[in-house]
């Protein structure tokens, strides 16, 4: 029997551990696809989604009960992998914002066009297109949301995502061209 | 437009992909999340259990404070001042099973303790009147006797049974009140107001006490007295540890004090016993290495931060000549090091290399440029006097921006102000310049080059050039270092010299105190540097040494004292053995220094009244001595030395004259003085009023 989620989350707080595997059990394949998103590869997605569950159970007094527990996790999770890339890869996080897209990308001419293909092609993206692109299309955050999350101006995240949105753009045409 | 919907078209095509993916993590993924989550549980169950733990326990103490106050069955709370007697409180038992007597279920609590109402209409002295300090009151049978401990010091009054009598002799009965007030600090002393000197045939001494106490018992607010050849037990721990002190007992009649050799029957000494066993008259040098040796255990310098090697001696000689400059004005400890005195030498050198550089390009072309410092903090680029450096075509790289608008070139050409410039040689005349701040770095790869060469006929050699830069460079690192170990270990060997109330300051608040005591230090550090221990190391090294003994010496000292103390719940510091209600005092007799100069003094009021004292008692906080003199009509003549003056007026007030006045008067060869004093009456009502008003 599921244990509500109010009881479970207490449980969570108290430090109790089996109730911090029931959360983990229940949340972790929703959460483990944003890492996927904001990471470069699996490994990193892995390290990322640790760290999103330590700091879940730190922080989960701070979940007040009035929002979707769900986005709430989004949330984290966004946060925790944007520390993540930060504190492992400073200066190319800065620096991607301003790179020029690449011109050549790797993707394999019998890829189907699925989920796992797209997921591919977005963690090729550099890496400041490929956070910007997460947070604005999928996360669905605003430009000035983005701008204060990062610290660079909303100008900057306008430019990021177009030309995000170009790149991506690109490679699917590629993919159905290699389809076709 | 088109675009637009182009891109929302990607963002929801990309999205109905991505929804329809349900990836796994590694299956080992949870025993790894659960391995760093577990040692994080047990804060969180800290956390979470703790917080209502306190909560509880808060609750509880808040449910008792009011019961206890609201109860009249029990004794009256401590006082405010009640607290900073407590602070001296070596013991505070709370062992019952010593009582011999049992008085259980004797007892009956007042809660109205006034010092009017209790022995009201008895004889007292004339200070006994003003006295504020708080008494603690207990209501017991004559019979049964009682055993009060105090809950402010731990100190027992043990009363048998059967051992009250009224003054005609006659035994008492029924229900009996127990007063019991204790003295333990100067503010104490000052509140009471009674005499603090002794007289004997050998003279007229003062008076360094441990601590007093006064017991009474009365019934219906009679006095009472103990039967001829009985006494009672205080079970007592003096406040600081004394040697040679003796017990004086101060009876209302006569109110001066008298000895009460300790163990032997007071009042009854019809032997003679006093005169055999005089209390030993200490010199105001012994009396005053006592009391500053008594000061708190956590105020002992570390001897361990001075390190047992002759760098020691090192230290020492650098912090006395440290001192002396300081003392005299002559160098000043850098905000810098004033602010942040236990920070690390990485953090100081964060903070210093930091300067306003901009960047300076020749006027015939973009491409040369120089990095300009115009408060010389990067005194090094002096070595680039007459040359200039050239910028490789697209070298520059950003190391940090977190503003990609700025593009690399345009950080290097605008006009803006840098933080820091280091210069990386390359080898031959190539070079990187590295300019910073908080938040942007660039690096630019440059070639070195003479300014012009017209006229030279040395060739230019850049190695030289990097070599003097990187010279400069380490010897301006190494300054700063310098400094920074210089005016750390003239705080860490300022200890030797300081006064034990010294070594209780904090780095920062003992810079104040030393600029404020400029003068003193003066002396001080002069009369160091008079042995001549700046330049003679074995000098230097027994000091150190004898030091170091003296240190570890009051730290055992004070580590006995306070498990003797503590030890209090089997054995008080000492059972006194009394017979008679008073006021009891525990105490060393001293003289002061001699030659030792009077003068007549007259006291006067701001407003300029004169001011008819009855008591006259004087404070020396530096020396910890508190006492009162015998005549009124005589004043020390101590030019310079920092003494506070309180005297009671016959119209029962008091007044007060700080020791800094004191001490900045021109007392030298004056046989008589008027003394400018300020009434205080209404500001010292109760302990705590004094000590707020000393700063004590």
């Amino acid at each position: 029997m599921d244990i509500p989620l109010k009881k479970l989350l207490a449980a969570c707080q108290r430090g109790d551990a089996g109730a911090q595997h029931r959360l983990f059990e229940q949340y972790h394949a929703g959460l483990f696809l944003v890492c996927l998103r904001y990471a470069r590869d699996r490994p990193e997605a892995q390290d990322m989604l640790q760290d999103t569950f330590l700091t879940i159970f730190k922080d989960l007094g701070q979940y007040n009960g009035s929002g979707v527990f769900e986005a709430w996790l989004r949330k984290v999770t966004v946060r925790t992998a944007l520390q993540h890339l930060r504190k492992n890869n400073p200066l190319r996080f800065a620096e991607d914002y301003d790179q020029l897209p690449p011109q050549s990308f790797d993707i394999q001419p019998d890829t189907e066009l699925n989920g796992e293909a797209i997921l591919q092609l977005v963690q090729q993206l550099p890496q400041g297109y490929r956070t910007v692109f997460n947070m604005h299309a999928i996360e669905t955050w605003s430009y000035p949301e983005i701008a204060a999350e990062l610290g660079i101006s909303e100008s900057s995240v306008r430019s990021q995502y177009t030309r995000a949105c170009k790149q991506l753009r690109q490679m699917v045409d590629k993919l159905f061209t290699c389809q076709i | 437009m088109e675009q637009d919907k182009n891109t929302q078209d990607l963002e929801k095509f990309v999205r109905r992909q991505l929804e329809g993916i349900e990836p796994k993590p590694d299956a080992d993924t949870w025993s790894k999340i659960a391995g760093r989550q577990q040692p994080l549980n047990t804060w969180l169950r800290f956390r979470f259990y703790g917080v209502r733990v306190v909560a509880l326990l808060g609750t509880i103490v808040l449910v008792w404070a009011i019961w206890q106050y609201n109860t009249p069955e029990t004794p009256a709370s401590p006082a405010p001042s009640d607290m900073l007697q407590q602070q001296n409180v070596a013991g505070n038992s709370k062992d019952s099973a010593l009582n011999p007597f049992e008085p259980e279920g004797a007892l009956v609590a007042e809660s109205d303790a006034t010092a009017t109402r209790f022995g009201a209409g008895q004889k007292r002295p004339d200070w006994y009147r003003h006295n504020t300090v708080p008494m603690q009151q207990m209501r017991f049978s004559a019979e049964k006797g009682i055993q009060y401990q105090s809950p402010v010091s731990g100190n027992k009054v043990r009363i048998p049974g059967g051992i009250l009598v009224y003054k005609d002799g006659s035994p008492v009965s029924g229900a009996v009140d127990l007063m019991f007030r204790e003295y333990r600090t100067m503010a104490d002393f000052l509140a009471a107001g009674m005499p603090m000197h002794y007289q004997d045939e050998r003279g007229t001494f003062f008076f360094n006490s441990g601590g007093m106490f006064e017991v009474r018992v009365s019934q219906n607010g009679a006095d009472l007295f103990i039967a001829p050849g009985k006494s009672y037990n205080v079970d007592f721990a003096p406040t600081a540890s004394l040697e040679n002190a003796n017990l004086f007992f101060l009876p209302d009649e006569s109110n001066q004090w008298g000895h009460q050799p300790h163990g032997q029957q007071a009042l009854q000494d019809t032997m003679g016993l006093s005169a055999m066993l005089r209390p030993r008259i200490l010199t105001e040098k012994e009396v005053v290495a006592n009391n500053t040796s008594n000061t708190n255990l956590e105020c002992l310098p570390g001897i361990w931060l001075v390190p047992d090697t002759a760098d020691a001696v090192a230290w020492l000689q650098e912090a006395i000549e440290t001192g002396r400059a300081f003392a005299r004005g002559k160098i000043q400890p850098p905000m810098w090091f004033r602010k942040n005195p236990e920070r690390d030498d990485k953090f100081f050198m964060r903070g210093l290399d930091r300067s306003e550089i901009r960047i300076v390009h020749r006027h015939d072309t973009e491409e040369r440029f120089f990095p300009d410092d115009p408060s010389k903090v990067f005194s090094e680029l002096a070595a680039f006097k007459e040359c200039y450096f050239t910028r490789l075509v697209d070298s520059t790289d950003a190391l940090w921006r977190p503003d990609p608008q700025n593009s690399v070139d345009q950080m290097f050409r605008q006009q803006r102000t840098w933080k820091r410039v280091v210069v990386y040689p390359l080898g031959g005349s190539k070079c990187e310049v590295v300019f910073g701040d908080e938040d942007e770095e660039i690096r630019v790869a440059a070639r070195l080059s003479r300014g012009s060469e017209r006229g030279s006929a040395i060739p230019f050699n850049p190695g030289q050039v990097f070599a003097e830069y990187e010279r400069l460079r380490h010897a301006r690192l190494h300054s700063y270092t310098d400094a920074i170990q210089a005016w750390r270990h003239f705080v860490v060997m300022a200890d030797m010299h300081q006064t034990p109330e010294e070594w209780c300051f904090p780095v920062k608040l003992w810079f104040d105190y030393f600029e404020e005591n400029r003068k003193t230090m003066q002396q001080r550090y002069d009369s160091l540097y008079q042995t001549g221990i700046t330049t003679n190391r074995a000098l230097a090294a027994k000091a150190i040494d004898e030091w170091k003994e003296r240190i570890r010496k009051l730290h055992y000292e004070r580590i006995a004292l306070g498990t003797k103390y503590q030890d209090a719940g089997h054995q008080m510091a000492m059972t006194l053995q009394v017979s008679g209600f008073g006021t009891y005092n525990w105490d060393q007799i001293f003289q002061l220094a001699s030659p030792l100069r009077y003068l007549y003094p007259r006291y006067k009021t701001l407003g300029g009244e004169t001011i008819a004292p009855v008591a006259t008692r004087v404070i020396d906080r530096e020396r910890r001595l508190f006492f009162s003199l015998q005549q009124n009509d005589n004043l020390f003549n101590l030019p310079g030395r920092m003494m506070d003056v309180i005297v009671t007026g016959t119209d029962g007030r008091t007044y007060y004259m700080p020791g800094k006045t004191y001490s900045g008067l021109d007392l030298k060869n004056k046989d008589q003085f008027t003394f400018v004093m300020e009434d205080v009456t209404d500001k010292v009502g109760s302990p705590l009023e004094w000590s707020r008003l000393l700063g004590i």
